[in-house]
């Protein structure tokens, strides 16, 4: 057999209609998942920003206002974070660009962008454990009666020792659950171009 | 309208350069689902960077360059076996258990191989086939001359035993 001849043989054009078929055909593929969950983070964060900016108005007491300050000003920061980082992952051209290369900055780029998530979370949750408490204690109470109760200190601490690593342990599940094993498959796929 | 007039054109050059999608989406795909998939995926992949393509090459070498990296980047369907017939569609026509034969060993070699002989059947320069795969020349030469050397190899083989 003449291996040349033999190739150049085989041909089965597309029709038109075909290819204008695939062509408003959305593939799911694992990039495009990918991109997707970490729109859906941006999502997350559009919703409550606004929900912590209004309560900084809602509330009149200083300590509960600055908690959700800090937590209104910390999204707006991560919004942007977030933002960029899609922005990113989408600009990564894997369909002209050297395949193992982009393979790999585009895995880095998600994985480092969960890590950061999850380290500014475990700085954010005893804030967020804070305002929320303060946020039900000031019905009750008013702050500077609140404040000088060893009791209120006492229960505050413990609110936030036992919520920050709940919070920390849930937010970790969930990154593995929505990004790990597309990211897996990623790294895999590397790892066999790689032997080739 | 100018993006009509591009998509008219788009679609256009698909038409008249489908054989090498055809011939990368049969390569690695897994069977005929897996194929529509990769077909699907790669057409959305070269229209999306359609407006990326400024003529530096040949709309052939582009084109294939996008097909074949969306085929080493597709998820294969995996657990469902290489469908009956797959490899057999080419046994119409004159020579067509030739062409089944090669094509059933062009799939059997690994993506890399896959890519490197499919470029060099197709006529490609091995600079031009360094610069899609992503290989030094120097190493380019020495495993495309391997892998022709395990094509022949094989091909050979299955003809002595027929």
């Amino acid at each position: 057999m003449k291996i040349e001849d033999t190739w150049k043989s085989i041909d089965s054009p597309l029709s038109v209609d075909e290819i204008k078929k695939d062509l408003r055909s959305k593939p799911q593929d694992v990039l495009r998942k990918l991109n997707k969950r970490l729109w859906w983070k941006i999502v997350f964060i559009i919703l409550f920003t606004p929900i912590y900016i209004a309560m900084v108005f809602y509330l009149d007491s200083w300590l509960p206002q600055l908690l959700f300050g800090i937590l209104a000003l910390s999204h707006l920061v991560g919004l942007v974070f977030f933002v960029r980082r899609y922005r990113k992952a989408k600009a990564l051209n894997m369909a002209t660009e050297n395949v193992v290369e982009t393979l790999k900055a585009y895995t880095a780029n998600i994985r480092s962008t969960l890590r950061l998530e999850e380290v500014t979370g475990v700085v954010l949750y005893p804030v967020a454990a804070a305002a929320g408490f303060f946020f039900s204690l000031l019905e009750k109470m008013t702050l500077e009666e609140a404040l000088q109760q060893q009791r209120v200190w006492i229960v505050l601490l413990i609110t936030i020792v036992v919520l920050t690593p709940l919070a920390d342990v849930f937010a970790k599940w969930m990154n593995r659950k929505t990004f790990n094993k597309l990211l897996s498959k990623l790294e895999d796929r590397i790892q066999e171009l790689e032997q080739d | 309208m100018a993006e009509e007039s591009k998509e008219r054109e788009f679609v256009q050059l698909i038409e008249e350069h489908s054989g090498i999608i055809y011939k990368v989406t049969r390569i690695y795909a897994a069977n005929r689902d897996d194929e529509q998939d990769l077909r699907q995926e790669v057409i959305y992949q070269a229209w999306r960077s359609y407006a990326k393509f400024k003529g530096d090459s040949k709309f052939s070498t582009w084109l294939y360059r996008v097909a074949l990296n969306t085929a080493l980047t597709h998820q294969r369907k995996k657990e469902i076996p290489t469908s009956e017939g797959f490899d057999s569609d080419w046994q119409v026509g004159p020579n067509g258990d030739e062409r089944a034969m090669l094509m059933r060993h062009v799939r059997a070699l690994n993506d890399a191989e896959k890519l490197i002989i499919m470029l060099h059947l197709d006529g490609y320069a091995n600079e031009e086939i360094a610069m899609i795969s992503g290989l030094s020349k120097n190493h380019l030469a020495v495993k495309l001359h391997r892998v022709k050397e395990k094509l022949t190899k094989a091909i050979k083989e299955e003809e002595n035993e027929n």
